[in-house]
């Protein structure tokens, strides 16, 4: 027996999933544990193992693809627990880091807290060295600089390094010669520099990312070491892969070297879940949305491919590597609900999470959440919390909503409720919006899928107010990232900083860089084991009309020379996008070339998925009775069906409302919306013509 | 009834605090994605990179209803321009028009915030208007950059423009474009970056129709008159929570450029229940130089102070907030000058003055919300030829930023730039400027003791060098606070002056004055100290460890740490001497007391 097991490390949960010989998908949870996720991991690999009747050792090595989502670097970063880190520049320009551009998020909060620098002005150090903007030399590197440097660095103890010189995009060879002698002279320390990183101008973005990379370069080292030496020692024989934020997989050793590049893993594999789906479907366009208790992610996959921005920030450090473009706001289960001094219902961003959660869960809760609206409405059922495992008090969310939302406002209860749900969906939806409409998607052509527990709740009301009339709910929501890991193909992005206008272009030259790009990406590709005709070399372009500050990145052909022949179509296709998102197109300017970006990818085999699942025949049986739940266009409470997800099958439709239950969803069949399971046990809801 | 009918119905009801939330937030992701659009299609540095320049939305009654995006000087004021364009062209307006404005006299705020407005037509009616003020690299003048300290009249500082229309049928109308493009010195960037300022115009429109198909006419206008008195509601509630009195604060500018006369910022606050009124009697006349503020400058700064302390940041920037706040100033004053005084600088140095004014005055009500002074202008702006493309270039010193003032309970941040603009511009990276604009930088990093001490300090300036490398570069100072640094608060240090030199340490050394243009040759270095933020409470109060981490970072000198702190530190790792310490605060409490 063959397996292809994929392992998410969550905030709360490890979820294992498994895909056997036959495409049967089978998948394990357990508690995560955020001190050693190693232990997690293994507690969720045991159990499936002990499902197959095997041992864990027989269990690994059938393993024939494995693939790991971690927070570890994430979380290094979030909770400010990286290593001793210190910064190496050119001298004079110490505190970029620090200075982040002279950018503050919100100008009219004065109090706005800033995001400790990861590293302290003590530990940047200046060198003497100068390059300019032509990639010359204007100071020749002052070795001896270097060398006091390391002093500082060696009394203080540091553990990681991260060298950030000044236009070292155009010209590598200080940065290259100051890692010697770090080496050198401080051996055993985790370097990292700006060149390889990310050679591409802007030295606040470059040095930003080059620090988070050495931050959290030791901690995942141990963390990703220790864990493949182990699964081997266990059996595993074939690679150890870990998911990026790009959304492709690369091997531990590879992770290691660009550990920044793992920083959004989990909710990358989630998106590659998607695409999954989205082939599996034939839909090619989808919005994701992944709701939890305290926040809600979306991102957008577009023509089959997920949408990746070149930059973004993470725990207010920016950090420009590709990542999957997900937009996070603070709106889930959790969220609070509150009336501010104008007598403005708002809720969130505040989450009660889940201690002392929403009042309903009695732990003493004191604030309305989004979960004790959606209880007063009737989405969720209360004999039926968490499968019944959790008993809810609803009279104690009811008195509450009463007196801090409900009469202040001069509203019933139902009808504060029913606001709460209302703000919050539509919370969502501008989220939505953002990776849709403002990246120039229109969502009207775009199928919203429902992952996380609460999220299906609400799917049908974002859907209608983005304009999309297709909601599907996977079979597997909750499970979804992990799912992702297994269908993620290797994927690693190299970036080079490359100036021509189009017109213009020396095309010899251009083929050139290509040229030497690609087979710096084909040689690192070929190291993490893949084979030669596995192997595609994806190219971007990032343009921008002469002059602007800002670029668009534009796929162009690849696997050829690039001739004249293709450059119309390469400027159109830029032109194109600039209209999409900006309203206007200029095709009589000139376009400028900033930079070439290649993507080699290294395709996996992907599983196949077996159809049909078993159940009752008729959906009357799979009916378990009716409650009243609120829907605000029907002018209040209705009784409707309630279904018990597991006993669906595949071919059954009904028109809403109409409630689907299982132990950890709820998915509201809103009314206008038909429903129909597909031949995955997947629910489609369409909203009625 | 059916569901359609139902729906109608539902959408009838005014005062819905549901429909007001939704509408409102949908206005600022509007407002959000006009600047993305500004910002990723311009080609000025000054937008591109640095984000000079704010986008508003207003409705039907020429009045701001969403703003989120841009820098706070142009806050309140663009509404002046609005009203300005649909006063003179009443009748006469018409869907796919764009106008045009600049004058400072009729709405604008100095010559180079050129402000594009948008109508945006439903249902053959005018709905609501999308603005977008930018602060272009030129616009004609006695200097290149158009701010000029010789300049005695505003017909000096550059082409005045008043309500004009620019685009008809959605076309630009371009005899009137090429007009103005021809007074100024960069034509084709000025008008690539109109372009930009009509393109995010035109994405709000987009998206407000969207919205109108949504809610409809007659329910989106109940709900921005909700949202309107929503605000009111707030800033009256805020006002009304300070007791009623009348509080006074007082500021200088350095000088005008032509005499050496400090100019007086005078403010008196009443509030009376849940009313303020703002009165500027007492401050200074109007000046020869460049800082006479217009009125609907002044109207902003305190606005602006009202928005960063009475309220919390989370309250709409609409009309509706303004409507308690009541500002009268002397005609003739330099807080309300009479045509044609010129303006060019007000919008930084005299804003600056004008604000920490009137938060000096509001420290006295409300001294755990108000900072410390925060830096002024201090960056100069440099023009000539380009040596590598021949081409005229005019680059603004938006690097070397000054710090902003302590607060109680928070330190003031490092290198935010001045206070009027509050953190809203972003400094350019090194390696783009010197890709943009002819020069090398020396250095850009935070000057030692150029914070004002206090328990809560304030942030440090960036000393900045850099040099020119065109044969025959233009320089020109417009800053101030040489004379005035940030003021500290509560037994706070000021901060550092704002100094900047040609050729320090070299052949040729001078002091420039903080008002003065220069005419430089090739190689010559311009070197900036700007001041660092104020101090809030007495250092003397302050963490221990809070002085040795800044101590160690030199943020603060040793000697520093030692005698404005009185905090002993020793070894290799500068630990704090307690007993030492104690000793020593006390004797320096003491002497103080003494």
């Amino acid at each position: 027996m063959k397996f292809r097991v994929g392992v998410d490390t969550g905030g709360t949960f490890t979820d294992c999933v498994v895909i056997d010989e036959q495409g049967k998908i089978h998948t394990f949870k357990e508690l995560s544990t955020p001190k050693d996720p190693s232990v997690g991991l293994y507690n969720v690999i045991r159990k499936a193992a002990e499902s197959f009747g095997q041992s864990l050792k027989d269990f690994l090595a059938e393993m024939d693809f494995f693939a790991h989502g971690t927070t570890v670097a994430t979380n290094t970063l979030l909770t400010g627990t990286g290593a001793v880190t210190g910064i190496i520049v050119t001298e004079g320009f110490r505190d970029t880091l620090e200075m982040r551009r002279a950018h503050k998020e919100n100008i009219w909060d004065l109090f706005l807290p800033v995001p400790p620098p990861l590293v302290p002005r003590y530990l940047r150090l200046g060198v003497k060295e100068r390059v300019d903007y032509k990639g010359e030399v204007v100071t020749p590197l002052d070795e001896a600089s270097v060398r006091k440097a390391c002093e500082i660095l060696r009394k203080n103890d540091v553990k990681a390094l991260a060298v950030c010189t000044l236009f070292s995009y155009l010209r590598d060879d200080h940065e290259k010669r100051i890692r010697q002698i770090l080496e050198e002279e401080l051996p055993g320390t985790f370097i990292s520099i700006s060149s390889e990183v990310l050679p591409q101008i802007r030295e606040y973005e470059r040095s930003s990312t080059t620090v988070a990379n050495a931050y959290v370069g030791p901690k995942l080292t141990v963390y990703l070491q220790n864990l493949e030496e182990k699964l081997k020692d266990d059996g595993l024989s074939r690679a150890f892969y870990v998911t990026a934020s790009n959304g492709g997989v690369m091997t531990a050793d590879t992770a290691i070297r660009h550990a920044s590049a793992t920083l959004l893993s989990g909710p990358a594999a989630g998106a590659v879940g998607a695409v999954f789906f989205a082939e599996l479907l034939g839909r090619k366009n989808l919005i994701l949305m992944d709701m939890g208790g305290t926040s809600f992610d979306v991102s957008l996959i577009n023509n089959g491919s997920l949408t990746l921005s070149t930059e973004g920030e993470i725990a207010g450090y920016r950090v420009a590597k590709p990542m999957i473009d997900i937009n996070t706001i603070g709106a889930g289960g959790g969220s609070i609900a509150w009336i501010d001094k104008g007598g403005m219902l708002k809720v969130g961003p505040a989450s009660a999470g889940s201690d002392p959660g929403p009042v309903c869960y009695d732990l003493g809760g004191e604030a309305t959440t989004v979960t004790d609206a959606n209880l007063l409405l009737g989405y969720l059922n209360e004999d039926y919390f968490l499968g019944g495992e959790m008993k809810v008090n609803k009279a104690k969310a009811k008195a509450v909503t009463e007196e801090k939302i409900a009469r202040p406002l001069g509203l019933s209860v139902t009808d504060a409720a029913a606001g709460v749900f209302k703000i919050i969906n539509q919370n969502m939806a501008d989220a939505a919006k953002v990776v849709s409409v403002q990246r120039g998607h229109d969502p009207r052509e775009y199928c919203l899928v429902s992952a996380g527990g609460a999220c299906s709740i609400h799917a049908c009301k974002i859907a209608e107010e983005i304009g999309s009339t297709t909601v599907i709910v996977p079979r597997a929501a909750s499970v979804f990232c992990a799912l992702g890991m297994l269908e993620s193909d290797i994927k690693l992005d190299h970036v080079k900083t490359y100036h021509a206008t189009i017109p213009g272009i020396d095309l010899d030259d251009f083929n050139r860089v290509i040229r030497e790009v690609e087979e710096r990406a084909l040689k690192e590709l070929l190291q993490e084991g893949v084979e030669k005709e596995r192997a595609t070399l994806l190219r971007h372009l990032d343009m921008r009309y002469l002059g602007q500050h800002h670029e668009v990145t534009v796929d162009i052909p690849h696997g050829c020379e690039i001739e004249e022949k293709h450059l119309s179509g390469m400027a159109d296709a830029f032109h194109g996008a600039h209209e999409k998102l900006y309203t206007y197109a200029t095709p009589e300017n000139p376009v400028e070339i900033m930079g070439l970006r290649v993507t080699a990818v290294g395709s996996v085999d992907k599983a196949m998925i077996e159809e049909g699942i078993t159940g009752v025949s008729r959906l009357e049986e799979a009916k378990k009775g009716e409650r009243e739940v609120f829907f605000e266009e029907e002018g209040g409470f209705l009784s409707v069906p309630v279904y018990d997800r597991s006993k669906l099958l595949p071919g059954m439709k009904t028109k809403g409302p109409a409630v689907i239950e299982e132990r950890i969803t709820t998915v509201i069949v809103h009314p206008r919306w038909n429903m129909q399971v597909d031949t995955y046990g997947n629910i489609i809801m369409e909203a009625a013509q | 009834m059916s569901v359609e009918e139902k729906r109608k119905k539902e959408f009838e009801g005014a005062k819905d605090p549901i429909t007001m939330a939704v509408i409102y937030n949908r206005l600022l992701t509007i407002n959000q994605e006009m600047g993305i659009t500004m910002i990723n299609t311009s080609i000025s540095p000054i937008f591109a990179e640095v984000h000079d320049f704010s986008c508003a939305i207003c409705d039907w009654d020429n009045r701001i209803v969403a703003q989120i995006d841009g820098v706070p000087s142009h806050t309140a004021s663009a509404m002046e321009s609005v009203k300005a364009v649909t006063g003179y062209f009443a009748g006469d307006i018409h869907d796919g028009d764009v106008f045009i404005l600049n004058d400072p006299y009729t709405g604008g705020t100095h010559l180079p915030d050129i402000t594009i407005i948008k109508p945006v037509f439903y249902e053959g009616q005018l709905q609501f208007i999308a603005i977008n003020r930018a602060h272009h690299g030129d616009v004609g003048g006695i200097e290149a950059g158009s701010y000029s300290p010789k300049a005695t009249e505003l017909f000096h500082e550059g082409i005045r423009i008043p309500p004009v229309r620019l685009y008809r049928d959605n076309k630009p109308i371009m005899d009137v474009v090429d007009m103005i493009r021809m007074n100024t010195r960069m034509p084709d960037a000025l008008w690539v970056d109109i372009k930009a300022m009509v393109a995010s115009c035109r994405v709000s429109e987009k998206r407000i129709i969207e919205l109108l198909e949504k809610y409809g006419v007659k329910k989106t206008r109940e709900t921005i008159e909700d949202i309107h008195e929503y605000a009111e509601r707030r800033m009256r509630m805020e006002i009304a929570k300070l007791p009623d009195g009348v509080y006074e604060g007082e500021s200088h500018l350095d000088s005008d450029g032509f005499s050496d006369d400090p100019i007086r910022i005078k403010v008196k606050i009443t509030i009376q229940g849940d009313e303020a009124w703002v009165d500027f009697d007492g401050s200074g006349d109007q000046v020869t130089g460049f800082v006479n503020s217009p009125i609907a400058n002044t109207e902003t700064c305190v606005y602006v102070a009202f928005l960063t302390t009475v309220t919390t940041p989370d309250i709409p920037h609409n009309q509706g907030v303004y409507r308690p706040i009541h500002i009268t100033a002397p005609v003739g004053s330099v807080v309300n000058p009479e045509f044609p005084a010129p303006v060019a600088s007000c919008t930084l140095d005299t804003a600056c003055a004008i604000l920490e004014a009137c938060w000096i005055a509001l420290s006295d009500v409300l001294p755990h919300r108000v900072p410390a002074g925060w830096n002024r202008w201090n960056g100069a702006l440099i023009s000539g030829i380009d040596p590598r493309s021949q081409e005229f270039y005019v680059m603004f010193g938006f690097n070397g930023f000054g710090g902003a003032g302590g607060m109680s309970g928070m330190d003031g941040r490092h290198y935010i730039g001045d206070g009027i603009d509050l953190g809203g511009l972003i400094a350019p990276n090194i390696e783009t400027n010197e890709t943009d604009y002819p020069h090398i930088t020396e250095f850009n990093e935070f000057t030692t003791d150029s914070c004002g001490h206090g328990a809560f300090r304030g942030g440090c300036g960036a000393r900045y060098r850099i040099s020119l490398h065109d044969k025959q570069p233009n320089l020109v100072m417009f800053g101030d606070g040489r004379v005035f640094p940030p003021y500290g608060l509560f037994g706070g240090k000021p901060g550092t002056p704002n100094m900047a030199y040609i050729n320090e340490g070299l052949e040729g050394e001078r002091l420039l004055a903080s008002k003065e243009a220069a005419e430089l040759k090739t190689g010559t270095t311009f070197t900036s100290y700007p001041s660092g933020g104020g101090g809030w409470g007495n250092p003397l109060d302050r963490d221990p460890e809070l002085v040795r981490t800044d101590a160690r970072n030199e943020i603060i000198s040793l000697k520093a740490a030692r005698d404005v702190y009185g905090v002993v530190l020793s070894g290799d790792y500068l630990e704090v001497d307690e007993r030492e310490t104690a000793k020593l605060r006390e004797r320096l409490k003491g002497e103080a007391d003494g």
